[in-house]
């Protein structure tokens, strides 16, 4: 064995062995940098490539003192600008145990090292396991693991960050048609349009993505002209002012387009749309039908609730048909266990033979949001102490947050009516009298119309329904598949409704509803901003 | 061909349906079965009829089965099945290759959130009796072994060779670790929880042995795949260092059992068949063994082991091969308490259930200022009782009653006092909310935090 490892084959044995595609390659003065993929890490790295640098003139070197690794970081500096945001520096030599001085400079430039000393082992095995150690042991000593760490709740998921979801992808990619994404708030509609739009742009083909946040729109030519800004941003729009001309424009300009490129249109949050769209005798949807339905090179994605689901369905609506409908659930115990085990592993925290899986799991129920706040409190209880915490101490930890219990049972108060609440309260109650074992407790609507009978309500039975629905769009209840069955979404909601004693949340639900001035009926039929869970 | 079902074997498959999947007409089930189980197929299909259950049938050929790798996706055509369905059967055959097919599907249908029925080699005659049972006492009996397994640190089993008459003629031992807590044991009464899976027939309660710690001899003289045991007859496999080192037996089975050895996946070099599971059959309705794990380890009066994988229920072993040795009239001591002797009974509650009356108090359970918080681990809180309840490798349930009947009683009361995470309070407030004498409630408190139910912090 030579005393020096080509950094070249290094790179070719990382996109051999351990499946990191490589984008692209690019010659500087003194660096030949490699574009890889590493998105499979599954940790926050930039989502088309990360560069991998290969010194010139330490091409043949088999020992590098730190003085002359300090000296490359300024030519590095120097040589890359203001725009560099960060890679992975090859060394096939040996290199000197580093000054701080050194390894400060590498933090601020985000560069982390892969030196000879760390990769030969797991090199000369093929071993991709040990390589991916070694690289990920190099990217949490330069970047540490807060910014590595893909559990972030409050912006979408995308490329390493987006976990699950293989059989809807699979069926977007596969089935080349229009798809509607349904499903509850913060189940993670927003990440998958995200992620498909992601893709797309790395297939390599020509595309064209226009993108719309559908909340802020309000009439049929502000989404046509916000859409063509993105499609064409070379045309004038503004000199349209009919819906009628702006509808022309937009249909003659998506088919002008797909002759050469895929024109992909997202449309996020469509409830609103079809709501003031329904009011317009569904001008848009016919408008987006006549361009989008059965035409080559033109995809249509949208992401909505259940209401959205229900328009998409109904024969009467020109929607009927368009799009097929894809419903999001919470994520599947498999999918859970990917999305908590392997960040985690190559973050440097092995969990994989503790308790913590199941507990996140048991408690979170698959809902992808509930388990980043349970991985990043892993994070920071590592970062801190240095060991895994038990999960005894995680959950408390996490259930204590304010972020979880507002995520849970904040929520919950703000998105329900008093009915709904009051149901929910008194299937918690049968639910802890039956053990309080909350992942084996089902019920039907009767049930949930005998818990209202044990407290004098008696409801009609389109209430029931309503009540029921109700608390599925709000993400309380799932329904079990194949089944007319339901279960609470998370367990710990009801915990939250007992610590706080639920004979008191009874009464009050009781007595708010003894004050309500409307009927049943026309309380449940109004739509409260239903905004989390 | 279309075989008519006796009353008997309809009355088990509806058992199945309604008792061990808790299904109920309107709802979606759905049966994956092969050429081999055609029969079983079809009957499922009459009962689930009769209740009005929608059937999903998805028949996979034993080839496309073999064909299936480990790692592979399912089709699209039984990931959908599984998807729709609320409870899931697999009868497909048990033939080894197709090992990685029915896990695939176990994983995928459990992952979801699915009941299974795991039934591989099921012929409809193993519907006659053994399915259609009282639970009752089934489950009781799994409780029982499921607490001894769960408490328990080393295992001696003594299996023996029979005369003709089947008086015992020859003793043998083998001894293996079982963790003390540090592992714990499925239960497998073949009712079937949400997001789990489990034989039907059931009844048995197993563990994952500690792996590297089985030492001995044992003696197989009632069945393993295809082939039953009788008289004198008898497989005897030895142990060492919690691998299986060497096998022998009687002229008339040990040709089947090397060809059975022999035909197992090819194991990656380096690795052995260690033992991988301990069981013992709790049903009373399975009168006569027939050469098939799945219906033979539940004979109440057997025990069983297996070597191969053991990863899906706690173990460490990973091995493309399960193989399971049933033995007749076994002695069994866990911690020098026997618990079944010669195939009989010896369970004796006080043995393995804490009384407060007994237990050695923990000094943090008697100080006041101790704080009382509950851990992870999820309680059955009954009017009269108190059960651990713990799923685990996503997959498979460790139930069991904790205390004495007395006993269970006071530590449900007081674990209901206890505040859900992430709430706490201290061993006074519980004094005073319970009412009960401090020397009492130590007692109470000693045996939740022994049983890993609350946390005690000073």
């Amino acid at each position: 064995m030579s005393d020096f490892i080509p950094p070249s084959s290094l790179i070719e044995t990382l996109t051999e062995e351990c499946a990191f595609d490589k984008r692209r390659v690019a010659n500087t003065d003194n660096f030949e940098i490699h574009y890889l993929d590493l998105t499979s890490l599954k940790l926050k790295v930039n989502p088309d490539s990360t560069p991998f640098l290969i010194p010139k003139r330490f091409a043949n070197m088999s020992h590098i003192t730190a003085a002359q690794l300090h000296e490359l970081i300024l030519v590095l500096e120097k040589e890359v600008g203001s725009g560099f945001s960060g890679g992975v520096l090859v060394l096939g030599g040996m290199l000197q145990t580093l000054k701080n001085v050194t390894q400060r400079t590498l933090v601020k430039n985000k560069v982390a090292v892969l030196a000879r000393n760390q990769f030969q082992e797991a090199y000369q095995s093929a071993n991709s396991a040990g390589l991916i150690s070694a690289l990920t042991t190099a990217l949490v000593t330069a970047l540490g693991r807060q910014a590595l760490s893909p559990y972030h709740s409050t912006i979408p998921a995308l490329a390493g960050s987006f976990f699950g979801r293989g059989p809807i992808l699979k069926k977007v990619f596969d089935i080349q048609d229009n798809f509607t994404f349904v499903g509850n708030r913060r189940i993670g509609k927003t990440s998958l349009l995200q992620e498909i739009k992601h893709r797309l742009k790395i297939s390599g083909k020509p595309v064209i993505i226009a993108d719309l946040y559908g909340a802020v729109c309000s009439s049929t030519h502000e989404v046509l002209t916000q859409l063509l800004r993105d499609i064409d941003p070379s045309g004038n729009y503004e000199r349209h002012s009919t819906t009628q001309d702006i509808g022309h424009v937009f249909h003659s300009t998506v088919a002008r387009l797909a002759r050469e490129s895929t024109v992909v249109v997202f449309i996020d949050e469509i409830d609103k749309i079809l709501a003031f769209d329904q009011r317009q005798s569904n001008e848009l949807m016919e408008r987006f039908r006549d361009v989008f339905h059965k035409a080559n090179n033109t995809r249509f994605y949208a992401a909505g609730f259940r209401n959205a689901k229900s328009l998409m369905n109904d024969v009467k609506t020109p929607l009927y048909g368009f799009t097929k409908i894809l419903e999001l659930e919470v994520l599947t115990r498999a999918e859970s266990k990917t999305m908590i085990e392997l960040p985690l592993l190559n973050l440097g925290i092995d969990i994989r033979n503790s308790e913590i899986v199941e507990a996140i799991y048991g408690e979170t129920a698959g809902h992808p949001e509930l388990i980043q706040m349970c991985c990043a409190e892993v994070i920071r209880h590592v970062d801190e102490t240095g060991g895994i915490p038990g999960p005894t101490d995680l959950l408390t930890q996490v259930f204590q947050s304010g972020d979880f219990r507002e995520k849970v049972f904040g929520a919950f108060l703000a998105n329900t009516h008093a009915p709904e609440r009051l149901a929910t309260y008194l299937l918690m109650k049968r639910g802890f009298k039956l053990g309080g074992t909350f992942d084996n407790f089902d019920f039907d609507i009767p049930t949930i119309d005998e818990c209202l009978r044990s407290v004098g309500k008696q409801v009609a039975t389109a209430e029931l329904y309503t009540i029921t629905e109700n608390l599925l769009i709000s993400g309380i209840l799932v329904r079990r598949t194949g089944s007319n069955r339901f279960r609470f979404a998370i367990p710990q909601l009801a915990r939250y409704c007992q610590n706080y004693g639920l004979e008191f949340m009874i009464r009050k639900a009781l007595e708010e509803i003894g004050n309500l001035r409307s009927s049943w009926a026309e309380v449940l039929r109004g739509e409260p901003e239903r905004k989390l869970l | 061909m279309v075989r008519t079902h006796s009353q008997a074997e309809l009355n088990g498959a509806i058992a199945l349906l309604v008792k061990s999947l808790g299904l109920r007409g309107g709802e979606t089930l759905a049966v994956f079965f092969d050429e081999t189980s055609e029969q079983v197929s079809q009957l499922i299909s009459f009962a689930a009829s009769q209740l009005g259950i929608l059937t999903l049938l998805r028949q996979v050929s034993r080839e496309a089965q073999s064909r299936f790798l480990k790692g592979d996706e399912l089709p699209l055509e039984d990931s959908s099945a599984l998807s729709e369905a609320l409870a899931v059967i697999t009868c497909l055959g048990d033939h080894t290759d197709g090992l990685a097919y029915r896990r695939a599907l176990i994983s995928f249908g459990t992952s979801t959130d699915k009941r299974m029925a795991h039934m591989p080699g099921a012929l409809p005659e193993f519907f006659r009796d053994a399915i259609d049972v009282d639970y009752e006492p089934l489950i009781r009996k799994c409780d029982e072994l499921a607490i001894v397994l769960a408490v328990g640190s080393e295992a001696v089993v003594r299996t023996y060779i029979h005369d003709e008459g089947g008086l015992p003629v020859e003793e043998h031992v083998l001894r293996f670790q079982l963790g003390g807590m540090k592992r714990l044991p499925v239960i497998s009464t073949g009712l079937i929880s949400p997001g789990t899976w489990g034989n039907v027939p059931g009844a048995e309660t197993f563990i994952a042995p500690i792996e590297g710690t089985a030492h001995g001899t044992y003696v197989v003289n009632g069945s393993f795949t295809d082939c039953v045991i009788s008289g004198r007859s008898r497989i005897l496999l030895t142990f060492s260092q919690g691998n299986l080192s060497k096998f022998d037996g009687t002229p008339d089975v040990l040709p089947k059992f090397v060809e059975l050895m022999e035909s197992l996946p090819r194991m990656p070099e380096g690795t052995v068949l260690g033992l991988a599971e301990f069981g013992i059959g709790t049903n009373p309705a399975v009168q006569k063994l027939v050469g098939k794990s799945l219906i033979d380890e539940k004979c109440l009066g057997t025990a069983h082991i297996a070597i191969g994988g053991n990863i899906s229920y706690g173990g460490k072993l990973n091995a493309p091969a399960h193989e399971d040795f049933v033995t007749r009239f076994p002695s069994i001591e866990i911690d020098g308490k026997m618990i079944l002797y010669h195939g009989k009974d010896k369970f004796v509650g006080r043995e393995w259930r804490e009384s407060v009356t007994e237990v050695e108090v923990a000094p943090a359970a008697l100080r006041r200022n101790t704080q009382v918080r509950r851990t992870f681990t999820s309680a059955e809180v009954g009017d009269e009782s108190l059960k651990v309840r713990r799923i685990f490798r996503a997959e498979r349930l460790c139930s069991y009653t904790v205390g004495e009947p007395s006993t269970s009683k006071l530590l449900s009361r007081v674990y209901r006092q206890i505040p859900n995470l992430p709430g706490l309070l201290e061993v006074g407030d519980l004094i005073r909310s319970t009412g009960m004498a401090p020397d009492l409630l130590g007692a109470t408190l000693t045996i939740l935090h022994r049983h890993e139910l609350v946390e005690l912090k000073e």
